[in-house]
């Protein structure tokens, strides 16, 4: 590399920054002693190198440190100043796992709770049948036909037992209409023929009891009589096909989209999930 | 680094940063404040630092806390102190060149001025201000060369107009 009119600015520079060897640094001051014209430009370069000026940082006390100055407790006395915070005993689970445990809960309640809310109104309609005793059930056309409609639902549900003794002993109209339900064993073609069928009852048995209102019962055996003189041989039929059908155990399997889940097993699992969130809730409260 | 390395360390470097922080920033109290908490982050780190860098390890952490000052003062909008520290810093200044030649750096920008001392007054190499200054070493060197050529420029018009 060598020095020329046009890379001398910076080995100016670089002369000045003390950049360069002893031996570049001599290649500058030959360049300039053979080139006296940049004599000048040299020189006003090398003015703008700012020449150390002493300054003092005054408060150097400030500054020193020492091993020694730093505060040095005995660890007898750091141990006496160390706190434990006290353990906070908060059950078995976090509180994340709490309400995943209480959703599943939650869900599983609510399943079991649709499950159950049959029972308990087919219980209700049972109750009303038996308090009702054939007599004002067939007071007008729309309440038997619901009436009858409702049995036969819940019938579907596995109850057709219960309320085909329910109806034997007191009304002797739904026997039949149970006998007829009997008969045709898929209880979606039931609710066809039922409801077509108790309309007719119905459209008889008023007809009979348009009249006669202060003697129902009368009425009501007369028409019962007749009826199940009719329907005697599928009465019988009808206890058959009632035994076929499970009601002692009903079928409680519970199904979360894809899952199947045994709910009989559920149930005791679910009931202690529910009694210790119930516990949980008190403690806190408390 | 031993208690007795750092406190070398003050007797050696502690002017010299002080130096550099003061002449870059022009405001005395604020340039002590920077080398105390210099030289306390020095201390700090002790365990890490090597003795023998630890005058790089002041300047560099003090240059960084100079730009952060500025940052924050231009954000305050504070008034350039260049008047305060002409009259406030015992400037041992010999002759009208050095006073016009440092009038002309103070009007460089901080990049430039920082480059400036800490070539000329800390003699530190190319390669040494751009660890300090996080800069590459031929960045360093063109934005150097770029101020001395500002300062030439400057020193030519103050000596044509006194002329």
């Amino acid at each position: 590399m060598k020095i020329n009119t046009t890379n001398y600015e910076e080995y100016f520079l670089l002369y000045i920054d003390n950049e360069l060897s002893t031996e570049q640094k001599t290649a500058v001051e030959n360049f300039i002693e053979a080139n006296p014209s940049y004599q000048k430009e040299f020189e006003l370069l090398k003015q703008t190198f700012l020449t150390p000026e002493h300054i003092e940082f005054e408060d150097k006390v400030l500054l020193y440190r020492l091993e020694d100055m730093e505060a040095k407790l005995p660890s007898t006395f750091k141990q006496s100043l160390y706190r434990n915070e006290a353990k906070v005993i908060e059950g078995y689970f976090n509180t994340t796992l709490k309400r995943s445990i209480a959703s599943v809960a939650a869900i599983v309640i609510l399943i079991f709770g649709y499950n159950l809310m049959p029972t308990t109104g087919k219980q209700n309609i049972q109750n009303q049948l038996a308090n009702n005793t054939g007599l004002p059930i067939i007071k007008n056309e729309s309440s038997v036909s619901v009436s009858a409609n409702s049995t036969q639902n819940r019938i579907a549900q596995n109850e057709v037992p219960k309320i085909a003794q329910n109806n034997t002993k007191p009304s002797k109209t739904l026997p039949s209409i149970a006998a007829e339900k009997a008969d045709n064993t898929p209880p979606v073609v039931i609710n066809e023929s039922i409801a077509n069928s108790a309309g007719q009852h119905v459209n008889n048995e008023n007809e009979m009891r348009a009249s006669p209102s202060a003697n129902n019962t009368t009425v009501i055996t007369a028409v019962n009589e007749k009826i199940t003189s009719n329907e005697t041989s599928i009465v019988a039929e009808a206890k058959e096909a009632f035994e076929n059908i499970n009601t002692d155990n009903p079928d409680r399997t519970i199904y979360i989209a894809n899952m199947e889940i045994d709910g009989d097993k559920l149930r005791g699992f679910t009931r202690r999930i529910g009694a210790f969130i119930k516990r949980n809730k008190t403690e806190k409260e408390k | 680094m031993t208690d007795k390395d750092f406190n070398n360390c003050v007797d050696a470097y502690s002017d010299g940063v002080y130096r550099f922080i003061v002449k870059n920033l022009g405001h005395e109290a604020d340039a002590q404040d920077i080398v105390q908490s210099a030289f306390e982050k020095l201390w700090v780190n002790r365990a890490k630092v090597e003795t023998e860098k630890a005058k790089s390890y002041l300047f560099t952490i003090a240059y960084h806390q100079m730009i952060d000052h500025i940052r924050k003062d231009k954000r305050n909008n504070t008034t350039d102190n260049f008047e305060e520290v002409k009259s406030n810093v015992n400037i041992s200044a010999n002759g009208e060149l050095k006073q016009i030649l440092l009038k002309a750096i103070n009007e460089l920008n901080p990049t430039q001025k920082s480059l400036v001392l800490l070539k000329d007054y800390e003699g530190y190499s190319y390669q040494e201000i751009g660890e300090i200054m996080d800069l590459s070493e031929s960045q360093v060197k063109v934005y150097l060369h770029r101020a001395r050529l500002i300062l030439k420029e400057k020193l030519v018009h103050l000596e044509k107009m006194r002329a």
